[in-house]
This record gives structure tokens, sequence and C-alpha cells, in this order.
């Protein structure tokens, strides 16, 4: 638990260290690796934006805040602070630490290094494809051509031609104006402050429970995960689908082999009556005997009667 | 190559079956050998077989009672070599899993001989009446095996399984004998030539639909008691539970897919000249049989129940693949009946391992076995795995041919069901795993331990093949494509093939 931790710093340097890098780089920090994707992904979505709606480049943004907010909260509880529980204090062995610099490494230069090589590699991925990054990015297909080519021609020809047309719209950033270039380095400097702010000792201005209390709602939730575990494993999993199961077995075992046992309990029920006519006495066979003859006779002889009147 | 190789395959079990009877404690030295040879056999024909031919392959025919046209007529093609091949390895694996059978081994080693003979017959006969005859001969061992070797309520499931299963066989038999007596050959003589009397049943003016319906029903139900579908699987889970181990595996392997060659050679050229009605029923009572089977197995508390119910529910795609007429989803039916028929093994024998090293089967007593049975949890797991349809091993690559085959034939809303149960299946799977070899051992578990090595090397003989035919299908898929594609054409007798 993260919340008994705090001041882990003072005995793990290289894992605080190789940890902050990691932490800048997923938080979008400039020049680090994950700023290079992230960037490139929100620019992508600003012109698709422009083009169409900007409800994912808003997603995107608020995600890029909260990124670097929770990340940040984790490494500033953790790490910096003081001691909160009595934990085990010990350096990991270098087994553990040379992946984690190696990584570390690559997490703070490779999105600079190999900045043009990479983008070259990925690109040449799509070569097969018929459509440069740009058109990728604004999702050039049919709902781009029904926004804004349907006001303009019609027809097949008219709509490819329009498509073209919004690619390279959307085609070098000198279009885009200069704060939203920027965003993303506020955005990640930002969300780290804010972190800073609640979080490291030295700069701390609030508490976090200033701003939230034990009845909060939203805390609880977030406490509960959301209540998947409630939700998923309780009510669907163990609920509606192992519910099912057993009901499914109830109906086996009474229904759709219970008539078969039924039937069979009652052949011989059934069974059990009639053996009761074999007595084993010879008199009463005999009398069997005589009566069946006796029924024989007069059935035959009302047939050929009835046959004789005409009436067969 | 030798002529006549199907009756020696035939014979040599019988002869093996007799000898280990009188032998006393060797039988099964006797019973080895006996199921080597046919092995030895199917493979030398593998390598002869010629995938690409529509043909009956290896056919043998000589008249037999020819005053009622009744021959003895043997042939295989792509739907009847796979199980044919599957019988010689799972009897041979079957009789190394019980190397260590006490109870009167020479009558336990016979019946498990015998019971190839049934099945290799049935899935070579190309005459109506001795089909029958190899079916009911199937019959026999394993009532025995249920009845003298099985668990507490053995005697309740012996009977079960023979009268339910045989009243299906006598309901087909009487549609056997209705083919029989509607048609005449050009020269006033009748015959129970199956692929003959197939031929007759696509012309409506030898069988009227309403007869020919009434027919195709009895031989439905045949089948379907046999594969098991539901709802006439109640059979299953009893004998399945009470039989010994090698029984149980024979069963699921072997005696099943007698239900799924049925439905293949028989019913699905059939189904052209009867009413469309049909389609949807047998449609009806594939996708029930999945999804019920696995919610059934779901529920059950004995691992055992459990690897018998999901039988049901993979043999459901079985149906599914033959009833959706795509030659794709025909030729992963046929793949199923083969991948189901190896992994099944591997299932029952864990199911039959835990049995006895632990003394139950009920999964909530189990508990983290794999740490003391470490060799027989991987095999579990990898068996368990394949059953489940983890890609690379064979079961995965049969119900995907068979879905993705009959996506294209039946409406969504059929395959969004289907495909769910798939979700449910690797929910039981993994929770029986889970529960009874992984987690804390239990105290009581502390002095247990790995099986023998001869039931180790049964069950990773038959990993190793699962592995083969998830990795490289074509070995079984190619020749049982050439047969799919040719059960949608009109039937072909052998006169008209030239064979015989």
């Amino acid at each position: 638990m993260m919340r008994e931790m705090g001041g882990v710093g003072k005995y793990m340097k290289w894992t605080m260290y190789t940890m902050l890098i990691g932490s800048l780089s997923l938080a979008g920090f400039p020049l680090f690796t994950g700023f290079f994707s992230k960037d490139e992904i929100i620019m992508i979505a600003y012109e698709y934006g422009i083009a169409i709606n900007f409800l994912p480049y808003i997603f995107l943004i608020l995600a890029a805040v909260l990124t670097a907010i929770y990340t940040f909260r984790m490494w500033f509880s953790v790490f910096t602070g003081k001691e909160r529980s009595n934990y085990g204090k010990h350096e990991s062995p270098w087994v553990m630490l040379g992946p984690l610099v190696i990584l570390a490494i690559f997490a703070f230069a490779f999105g600079f290094a190999a900045q043009h090589d990479f983008y070259n590699y990925l690109d040449s991925n799509f070569e097969h494809y018929d459509m440069d990054f740009v058109e990728l990015g604004i999702i050039g297909g049919h709902a781009l051509i029904e926004e804004h080519g349907a006001a303009a021609e019609e027809g097949e020809h008219a709509s490819a031609e329009e498509g073209h047309g919004a690619a390279a719209e959307g085609e070098g950033s000198h279009a885009i104006p200069l704060h939203i270039q920027l965003l993303p380095y506020i955005v990640a400097l930002g969300g780290i402050l804010i972190a800073a702010l609640f979080y490291w000792d030295r700069v701390k201005k609030f508490d976090p429970s200033q701003v939230t209390g034990d009845k909060d709602p939203i805390r609880k939730m977030l406490l509960k995960g959301y209540y998947q575990h409630e939700i998923m494993t309780g009510w669907i999993c163990e609920g509606i689908v192992y519910g099912t199961a057993l009901i499914s077995n109830t109906i086996d075992i009474k229904i759709v082999d219970g008539w078969l046992n039924w039937l069979s309990a009652w052949v011989m029920g059934f069974a059990g009556h009639v053996r009761k006519v074999q007595t084993g006495v010879v008199q009463n066979y005999v009398t069997a005997l005589m009566l069946g003859i006796v029924v024989l006779v007069i059935a035959i002889a009302a047939i050929s009667l009835a046959m004789e009147v005409g009436l067969i | 190559m030798i002529s006549n190789a199907l009756s020696l395959m035939i014979l040599l079990p019988l002869l093996g079956a007799i000898v280990s009877f009188f032998v006393g404690t060797k039988a099964k030295f006797v019973a080895l050998i006996a199921s080597l040879a046919p092995l030895v056999l199917s493979l030398q024909m593998y390598m002869e077989f010629d995938k690409s031919s529509t043909m009956m392959q290896f056919v043998e025919s000589y008249n037999w009672v020819p005053s009622i046209g009744v021959k003895y007529t043997l042939g295989v093609d792509g739907i009847g070599f796979p199980l044919v091949l599957l019988s010689t390895i799972v009897t041979v694996l079957v009789i190394i899993y019980s190397w260590g059978e006490t109870k009167k081994p020479n009558q336990y080693f016979a019946l498990l001989l015998l019971n190839e003979v049934g099945v290799l017959g049935v899935f070579t006969a190309l005459d109506f009446f001795l089909f029958y005859i190899f079916w009911e001969i199937v019959l026999i061992p394993m009532f025995f095996l249920i009845g003298s070797w099985g668990g507490p309520r053995k005697d309740y499931a012996a009977i079960k399984f023979f009268i339910y299963t045989h009243v299906a066989s006598l309901v087909m038999l009487l549609a056997i004998f209705a083919l029989y007596f509607t048609y005449q050959l050009p020269d006033g003589s009748r015959t129970f030539d199956m692929l003959t009397l197939l031929k007759a049943t696509q012309n409506p003016e030898i069988f009227p639909p309403a007869l020919l319906n009434i027919i195709f029903a009895g031989l439905l139900l045949g089948f379907l008691v046999k594969m098991p579908a539901f709802p006439f699987h109640t059979w299953l889970p009893d004998a399945h539970v009470e039989a010994p181990t090698a029984g149980s595996v024979v069963l699921a392997a072997l005696l099943l897919k007698m239900g799924g060659y049925g439905l293949f050679r028989i019913i699905v050229p059939m189904l052209p000249s009867v009413d469309k009605i049909f389609v949807t029923i047998i449609a009806i009572i594939a996708v029930l049989s999945i999804v019920y089977g696995a919610f059934l197995a779901l529920a059950q508390k004995d691992i055992k129940k459990l690897v018998a119910y999901s039988s049901v529910s993979h043999m459901g795609f079985v149906t599914l693949g033959a009833v959706a007429l795509v030659p794709l989803s025909i030729q992963g039916a046929m793949f199923q009946q083969f991948s189901h028929g190896i992994i099944t093994c591997v299932l029952f024998m864990s199911a039959g391992t835990i049995q006895h090293v632990v003394g139950t089967r009920i999964i909530a007593d189990l508990g983290g076995l794999a740490d003391r049975m470490p060799k027989f949890a991987v095999i579990m797991m990898a068996g368990f795995m394949a059953s489940l349809g983890l890609p690379g091993m064979s079961g995965f690559v049969a119900e995907f041919m068979t879905l993705t085959g009959a996506y294209a034939t039946l409406p969504v809303y059929v395959m969004i069901v289907v495909f769910l149960s798939i979700v449910i299946t690797a929910a039981y799977h993994l929770w029986a795993m889970q529960k009874a070899m992984f987690g804390p051992i239990l105290r009581k578990y502390m002095d247990v331990h790995d099986p023998h090595a001869y039931e180790l090397f049964s069950m990773s003989m038959i990993i190793l093949l699962t592995l083969l035919f998830g990795l490289q299908p074509g070995l079984m898929t190619d020749m049982m494509g050439t047969a799919a594609n040719q059960l949608l054409q009109p039937v072909v007798t052998l006169s008209e093939m030239g064979v015989i």
C-alpha cells in the first residue's frame, strides 16, 4: 500500500531516480520519450478537432493532466517525506537494478535520439496503405467526407477530392496556433506541480483531506475501485453466470433426466403388478386357457355370422 | 501394402481379445501387442492414403448373405479414416495407461480390445447391416466395463447406458429397414449398401418426402443420442462418473465419435432432400448442447462429471459444424471429432489419476496438488488448456474452423451465444484447475506423489499429439477438406467410383 510507505528514497536511491525518469517520461515531460509520442498524438487529435470535433482532443488533454498528477502523487508520496510505517528497508539487488537502469536510459533518451529514424521506420510500415500519416490522423474516411463533402459536390469523384483537400489543409503544423503547441508542455508541468503541492512535503500547500472527507461519495467510489469487483465478480460472475449454471443443473436432474427415471419407475411398477398374474398354480393357467378359447370361438363365430349376413 | 488391410485391422484386436481372455495376468502384454498391430497398420495406411481423392479407399467387398443383399463391405475416406487413426492411437494409450490394472486383467483388456473391434468396424463398414452389427457390438464391452469395474452406482449407470443407447439404436434400425424395403435395385433385388441407399434417398421419386422425413428422424435420433446432444445426453454423465478411467476414456474418445460419424456419413447427405425444418431443429440442438453443456459443467462438483459435461458442450460443435453445411464448417467439425477425441483422453486420465492418487474427485476437497505432483500438474494443465481452446493446440483449430464456417450460414445472434459460451468454457476449466491443483497444499495431501510413469507417458503422448495437430492441422484436415467438399455433392456409389 502506497499509503504505508513514504521516505523510501532514503534507502532506495537507484530505484528512486530510475522511477523518477520513468515517471517524467510517462507524464510527458518535455524531451523525455513519453513526451514525443504523446505530443504527436495530441497534435493529430487537434487537427481532427478542427476537421470534425474536439472531443478526442479534450479527453486527451484531460488524460494527460491526470497522468501527470497520479504519476507524481505516487512518486512523491512513496519516495519523499517521512516513513509512515515500519517496512523492510533495503535497496534491490543488481539483477533488478540493472534492467531498471537500462530501461530508464531508454525512457529518457530514446524519444529524442531516435526521433527521425524511428518515425521513418514507423512510416515504412504504412507504405502499403495508400495514405500518409496526416491523412490517417484525420480519420480521412467517410465521416469526414460526409461532414464537409456534402455541401460541396456529389459523387465518388468529388468526395475523393474533398478528402485530399482536407488532408492538405491539416498538413504542416504551422497552421496550429502557438498556445496549442505549448499546451502539452503546460499540461505536463502543471500536473506535476499540482501533485507536488499536495504530496511533496517541501512545497506542500494543500492537504488532500481539505479537498475530500470520509463521507465523500467520489472518494468512496475510488477506494472501492469503481465497484468493479462487486459488479463483475459479485453480480455477473457469481450471480448471473453461476446462478444460471446451478439452475441448469437442477433442470437437468429434475426434468431432462427426471422424466426418464420416472418412466423407468413406472415400467417397473407396472411390471410388478402384472407379474402377479403368474401365480404358478396350474389350475389358474388352465382356466385362463379355457376362457381364451371360449372368447376366440365366440369372436370367430360372430365374425363369420356377420360376413354371411353381409355386415362386413 | 497388405491386401485387406481394414479386415486385418479389425481381426487382429479380435484375436487379441480372445487370447488375452485366456492368458490371465499376462493379458496386458497380449493386449499391447494386439493394439499396436492395428496402430502400425493404420499409420502405414496413412502414408498410402490419397488425401486429395474423393474415392473410398482400401475397399473390400464380399457377398455375405446374398439372399437378402447383405455384403461385407469395408472402405474409408476422409470422414472415416481420421477416426480409424484416432481409435488405434487411443486404444494403445488406454492400454498403457491401464498397465497397473489388477482386477481381472484378462477380462479387462479383452473388453478394451473388443471395443476397438467395434469402433473400427463402425468407422469402416459401408454396408448398413454390417454397420449396425458393429454399432451394437460396441455396447457390450462398455456395459461390462462399467458394470464390473465401475464405481458405487455402476449397476444403475451400466443399465441406463445400455438401454438408453440401445433404444436409440433400435429406432435407427427401423429406419435402416425402411430404407432397405423401400428401395429396389434395377434387377428387383434389395441391398443394404450404404452409399447406394443414400444415393437413392436423394431421388424424390424413390423416397417420397413424407416417408423420408420419418426415416431421417429415426436415423438422427440414433446418432444424436450417441453424440450425445441435448436433451438426450443424460446417460453420459452417469456412465462417465461410474465407469473406470479406461472406460471413460474410450467412451468419450471413441464411442461418442460414432454419433458424429453417423452425422457426416448419413445425415448430411440426406439433409438436402428432407424437410428444411430439420436444419433448424438440429442447429437449435447443437447450440443448446454447446451452451447448456458448458453451464452444466460449471455447476459440477465432481471433476469427472465436469469433464463429462464438457464433452456434451464440445460435441455440440460437431453438430453445429455439420448442420451449417459449409465445407469449412464441416471440415472443422470433423477435425473437432478427432481433436476432442484426443483431448478428452487426457482430461479423463487426469480425473482418474486424481481419484486413485488422492482418493476423491470432489473439487472442493482438493487443493494445491501441483505442489506434490508437479509433472502431473503440468500435463493436466496442458490438457485443460487444449480443451478450453488455447491457440497452438488442436482444439483451437477445430473450433475456429467450425465457427468461421458456421458464421456464413447461421444467424449472427446464434453465433454471439456460441462465442459467449467459450467464455464459460474457459471459466470452468480454469476454476477447476485452480481449485484442484494450485493454491496452498492441504495438510492431508502432504504425502501424495506423481502417478506411475506409464500413466504420465500416455498423457504426455496425447499432449504431444494435441500440439502436433494444433501446429500442423493439415496432417488431418487435408483429407477432411476433401471429404467435406464431397459431402455437399450428390452421393457417388462404390460401383460408380469403380472401386468394386
